[in-house]
């Protein structure tokens, strides 16, 4: 078997430059870049460290922070995540 | 040694002969070329270059030379070569020059990496360096060869050169690429000015490259700190406006402008990155080239 | 024929010489033409590195190596990118594929991938699912590229290929097979052959690269079979370092002969161990390139006329190592190829267009 370890993509590799109210992400796998408002790349931040432990932390965030009911950061989150695996920044595999 | 110590039949004889060799910024060049429009675009253009001895290290060797072969009488050609490689179609010969210009330009983008490579004008005041970030019609030429006359000094007209090792930027001066009207209206703004000979009909539309004295230019290894970051566009016949724009937005129109940033990758993110958080960036509108320059030593002399 | 700087480099690395150099007055500006020239900068530039002797390079030439280095280095991010992509697109459809050549050997990691550069990836699937494949790739952003309608029909008909696909955003290249060779020159090829052997990606499964023996024998025939040779040294190298890697013991030098026999490959195989041989010094054995030479179907060129002819063609094609012949050389290779690919009546037509105007034409990168 050939060793793929290098393939996996590990969340953590996502790069992201705040700058106030926006943020830059840089995706060292694909070179591709973005720019996203910083509340979403907060939660990109926390999406991709969630995926490998505690997956509620989106949620939690939104609730916490930005004063989201339960029903409305479920909802925000789902929809930014889609989001997100269209732009391959986040791999569907992880799950 | 400059290439003005040199007579014109010695440099005739190096460019169809073994090559002249000369320094632009920091490259080592080599240039081979029979065409008698080349010769004399180098002798009036780049008479402060460092001509080079022979064990000199040479970066670039390049040949820009008639296209052989049948249709040399019936539709002469001219062909840009790097190594033999040849990163472009034939032009008309007449646009031999501007073959030269654009040649070397793909060559310095296209391998060194110890640059981040932005297309940019970029020039100095007070070892403080601007940015001109060009998007065609922006008309970052014409501010830039301005700029040159009105106290300013010259780094590049094309590429700003990011250094990977210190982040400061280094000159590479040559001759200021100017297209069209913009022509007509340096001639009429800097009448000391000099030229190159008129290229005509290339898909730029009709070019003359203006000559940057020695004194209007940076000296080669001297590196600048970029304090501005200015994004021009004009529009003819509208009010002048100077509007901040965000880094975040900055820095995603630097990495669209960067040549080689896929080649540098994460560490052509962070120098984007840290350069855009010493930058002052602004969008900059004009309509005419005397408001330009007064918007810019308004931008440029505000205090923080 | 005069030594080339390059090809005695290579042998050097070959011998575990490098350390020897004199870093000071060693000709390195040339070196860097040349390799430049042969698509080898890279690969010289990570055998420098990998002797220890890069960082006692003097300034100006180490900043050509180190820049090489970085475009690698960039490169295998972006194949390993495609591949992901690939591997997205083809699984959603259950359709296995092989990567093959430069990719392969970039996912592998493999001695061959060390300074490989190169845009396009190949990969391989079943002939069922061939069209499957093209569909489901074309539906996700990898278009049909701009052949012209001739060059279209030569690779679907005459071909029985897929022309080569080009992403839409990324401009990478794709080449689509389901064999190794192009069958109108071996319609029989046993393909499934190939996939008995074929080495599976852990966790990425229907992900594959070919055997270590079948990559040395895909290597070899693309090399001798395609006829391009612009590449040629590059390809060689490959060679080199992949039977210096896999090939170990006799066992193994019987196991590439018998494979090749039983792959109908024998002739490229000969060629390549005859060049690696004679050009790069690569270790085969005396008796193995004897064997390899008896495996030989009768009707070949007689050895003395193909040895100076592919003998010139590997030299790079630089102005510091001119050899008289070498594009006559080429183009008579190239000619060969194409006549081994084609039957005559359909070789005629296509070489007035092709390599009448490879003649003419510039190169292409």
């Amino acid at each position: 078997m050939i060793a793929s370890t290098q393939q996996k993509n590990i969340p953590s590799l996502l790069v992201f430059r705040f700058w106030g109210e926006e943020c830059v992400v840089y995706n060292p796998l694909s070179g591709d870049t973005h720019l996203l408002p910083a509340l979403h790349a907060e939660i990109l931040q926390l999406i991709t460290e969630g995926i490998r432990g505690d997956s509620d932390r989106p949620i939690d965030h939104l609730m916490a922070e930005y004063a989201m009911s339960y029903e409305e950061a479920v909802e925000f989150s789902s929809a930014l995540y889609k989001h997100y695996k269209s732009l391959g920044l986040v791999d569907p595999s992880w799950n | 040694m400059l290439i003005s110590d040199l007579d014109r039949n010695a440099l005739k004889a190096h460019l169809s002969g073994q090559g002249l060799r000369f320094r632009t910024g920091p490259f080592g060049v080599s240039l081979r070329t029979s065409i008698p429009a080349i010769a004399r675009h180098i002798e009036k253009l780049y008479p402060h270059s460092e001509a080079l001895d022979n064990d000199a290290f040479i970066d670039f060797h390049i040949t820009t030379n008639p296209v052989s072969g049948l249709r040399r009488w019936l539709k002469p050609q001219v062909v840009f070569s790097f190594d033999g490689y040849k990163p472009f179609k034939p032009l008309p010969l007449a646009q031999a020059t501007a073959a030269f210009e654009w040649g070397l330009n793909w060559c310095i983008a296209s391998i060194s990496h110890q640059y981040l490579i932005i297309h940019s004008a970029v020039v100095e005041k007070d070892g403080l360096g601007l940015m001109l970030p060009g998007s065609p019609g922006s008309g970052k030429s014409t501010l830039c060869a301005a700029l040159t006359h009105s106290g300013w000094r010259l780094l590049s007209d094309e590429m700003a050169l990011l250094s990977v090792t210190d982040g400061m930027i280094y000159p590479v001066p040559r001759p200021v690429s100017l297209k069209n009207q913009s022509i007509q209206i340096i001639k009429a703004f800097a009448a000391e000015a000099q030229f190159g000979d008129r290229v005509a009909g290339t898909t730029k539309g009709d070019i003359e490259h203006m000559y940057v004295p020695e004194e209007n230019a940076l000296q080669a290894s001297m590196g600048i700190h970029a304090k501005y970051l200015v994004f021009p566009h004009y529009q003819s016949g509208c009010e002048t406006e100077v509007a901040p724009l965000s880094k975040g937005r900055a820095s995603m129109s630097l990495i669209e402008n960067a040549f080689n940033f896929n080649i540098l990758g994460h560490q052509g993110f962070e120098m984007i990155s840290d350069l855009v958080d010493s930058l002052e960036c602004h969008d900059f509108t004009y309509p005419d080239l005397q408001q330009a320059l007064d918007g810019i030593e308004q931008i440029t002399s505000a205090k923080p | 024929m005069k030594p080339v700087l390059l090809i005695e480099f290579l042998r050097s690395r070959g011998a575990g010489e490098l350390t020897k150099i004199d870093t000071q007055s060693y000709p390195w500006e040339l070196l860097i033409r040349q390799s430049r020239r042969a698509n080898l900068i890279s690969r010289v530039a990570l055998f420098l590195r990998e002797a220890g002797i890069l960082d006692d390079i003097p300034t100006r030439p180490r900043q050509h190596f180190v820049n090489a280095l970085c475009i690698a280095k960039a490169n295998a991010r972006a194949i390993n990118w495609e591949v992901r992509d690939l591997y997205q697109i083809l699984r959603g459809q259950n359709i296995d594929f092989i990567l093959l050549k430069g990719s392969a050997y970039i996912w592998s990691e493999n001695s061959a991938a060390r300074g490989r550069l190169f845009s396009d990836v190949d990969i391989m699937v079943r002939k069922p699912s061939l069209e499957d494949a093209e569909r489901v790739l074309v539906h996700s952003g990898w278009m049909g590229s701009t052949l012209n309608s001739y060059d279209q029909r030569y690779y679907r008909q005459w071909m029985h290929e897929i022309p080569p696909l080009q992403h839409l955003k990324r401009q990478t290249t794709l080449d689509l097979h389901h064999s190794i060779i192009p069958p109108v020159s071996y319609p029989d090829f046993p393909a499934e052959k190939l996939w008995q052997l074929a080495i599976p990606a852990e966790d990425m499964p229907g992900l594959f690269v070919l055997s270590h023996i079948d990559m040395v024998l895909h290597s070899a025939t693309h090399l001798f079979h395609e006829g391009e040779f612009d590449q040629g040294l590059r390809d060689l190298s490959d060679l080199d370092l992949m039977i210096r890697e896999y090939i170990l013991d006799s066992v193994l030098w019987e196991e590439l002969l018998a494979r090749a026999v039983e792959l109908g490959l024998e002739l490229p195989l000969y060629y390549a161990l005859n060049y690696t041989q004679k050009i790069l010094d690569t270790p085969v054995p005396e008796q193995i390139l004897q064997k390899a030479a008896q495996q030989r179907s009768r009707g070949h060129l007689p050895d003395r006329l193909l040895d100076s002819l592919f003998l010139a063609a590997f030299v790079p094609d630089h102005e510091t190592c001119r050899v008289r012949g070498r594009r006559v050389a080429r183009f008579l290779l190239f000619i060969r190829s194409h006549w081994i690919k084609m039957p005559w009546y359909l070789l005629f037509p296509h070489l007035i267009r092709k390599g009448w105007l490879r003649l003419q034409g510039e190169n292409s990168h």
